[in-house]
């Protein structure tokens, strides 16, 4: 009887062990399924190892690459007549799509490999548009490439952060910063840029002197927002329905991980 | 060795004293306070015309002097839905508060906390149709006290204070702490 219990304790010790090892051992998957999927991705990213992964749209301009949601999303169209709701103006979305991803077993791996594997994935999905991953000084930049014309053709991106952008030297706000630099940007890219959500009580109290000077927009916006503090990064959203981008600040220790 | 091993424990006590004196219970705490009261002090400008911006001051029982005192907002679980935001929408879904800092003044006031959706992103949640929509956060105050951030007052003075925004199609109101206000916009 004795000896029955010893094995069974064994058994149960080496299967535990075992589980414990498999678990070490074996990446974890991510299965991402979004409208913006390589967003969701870089998120997901974020929230898990602390790293700053921004991200830019593509113009999604193509009808394969764009969902129609109005009847879902308008909620001024319930009780009109299909003739009236087809008036109303449309709300589209990016189509989206989903890809599976292994997760590294630790945040100490190469982060820009883990990135650069993360789009590979992304692609070889078969989902709408192309990205390549830039890095700077605390941050990794997902920037658009390709993504399909308004005549479904592909068509190269010129990402609206590589437009290079000046600011007057004085005493911003941080609120009044980004209010300037998004100006700024939809003058010089013909891109009509809009502040997005940020966290407005943070940027609102933070003041100091701050200019550019013909720098790409890229690189104001990382060096304004490091200035705040270290884990500041963005998402620049482009809406179909209205052609405009909207510039989105969170902080990364915000964001919870998503099982 | 027993010479040794004195030597040790002898050195150590000034250290362990030192240690007991500092954890003992109410050693080098401040006051915290009980509770605060909200006031609204207008809206924004430029983006943030359609943010409210509120006022708060810190009250405890014996009437103490908080100036000088941090507080900060902390994020508390229940916020939400954010019945303006949509899956594949521009903008984040606004159902977190985004952690202000704030010394406290004269009179005990600090502020302002800004609550509410900026001005592009009323426009946005109009123009697609979403309006009549809103959301509701949880906001939880607290003091810096020698080491830790003390959460202080209960519902609606402070832990938790009850924050929200809402769009219709000619208004947008703030909340805070129960409190709304609310303007026609644009």
């Amino acid at each position: 009887m004795k000896r029955t219990r010893s094995v069974f304790w064994f058994a149960a010790m080496v299967l535990s062990a075992a589980t414990l090892w498999a678990q070490a051992n074996h990446p974890l998957r991510m299965v991402v399924d979004d409208p913006r999927p390589v967003a969701s991705g870089a998120e997901q990213l974020e929230a898990r190892y602390g790293w700053v992964i921004t991200y830019e749209d593509p113009q999604w301009l193509a009808p394969s690459e764009i969902r129609d949601v109005t009847d879902s999303v308008r909620r001024d169209a319930q009780g009109l007549s299909p003739q009236m709701r087809s008036m109303l103006p449309r709300v589209l979305i990016p189509r989206g799509g989903s890809f599976v991803f292994s997760l590294p077993l630790n945040g100490s791996s190469d982060q820009l490999v883990v990135v650069q594997n993360l789009l590979a994935a992304y692609a070889s999905a078969g989902n709408p548009g192309t990205f390549r991953v830039l890095q700077s000084p605390g941050a990794m930049h997902i920037i658009p490439v390709t993504a399909r014309d308004a005549t479904e053709q592909s068509a190269p991106q010129h990402p609206v952060l590589d437009a290079t952008i000046s600011l007057e030297k004085r005493s911003w706000t941080g609120a009044a910063f980004l209010e300037a630099f998004c100006k700024q940007l939809t003058l010089v890219s013909g891109q009509r840029v809009e502040v997005g959500i940020f966290p407005i009580n943070t940027l609102g109290q933070f003041q100091a002197d701050y200019d550019a000077w013909d720098e790409p927009a890229r690189d104001v916006l990382s060096r304004f927002l490091h200035s705040i503090g270290p884990g500041y990064s963005w998402q620049l959203f482009f809406d179909p329905s209205g052609r405009s981008y909207y510039l989105n600040i969170h902080w990364v220790g915000s964001l919870e991980v998503k099982e | 060795m027993k010479c040794k091993l004195w030597k040790v424990l002898r050195g150590s006590v000034p250290v362990l004293a030192l240690l007991l004196i500092l954890a003992a219970p109410g050693y080098g705490q401040l006051p915290v306070p009980t509770g605060e009261t909200t006031f609204f002090a207008g809206w924004g400008g430029g983006n943030d015309a359609t943010e409210g911006r509120w006022n708060a001051a810190v009250f405890d029982n014996l009437g103490t002097n908080f100036n000088g005192r941090f507080v900060q907002e902390a994020p508390l679980p229940g916020g939400g839905p954010d019945t303006c935001w949509f899956a594949g929408a521009p903008l984040g879904p606004f159902i977190n508060i985004t952690g202000g800092l704030w010394r406290v003044g004269q009179a005990n006031l600090y502020g302002p906390d800004f609550v509410g959706w900026n001005v592009p992103a009323v426009n946005f949640y109009r123009n697609v149709g979403r309006a009549p929509c809103g959301t509701t956060l949880n906001q939880q105050m607290q003091m810096w006290n020698q080491l830790v951030w003390v959460p202080y007052g209960g519902l609606n003075t402070g832990n938790p204070n009850r924050l929200g925004a809402r769009i219709t199609a000619a208004t947008v109101s703030s909340i805070r702490a129960g409190m709304i206000a609310t303007r026609n916009f644009p």
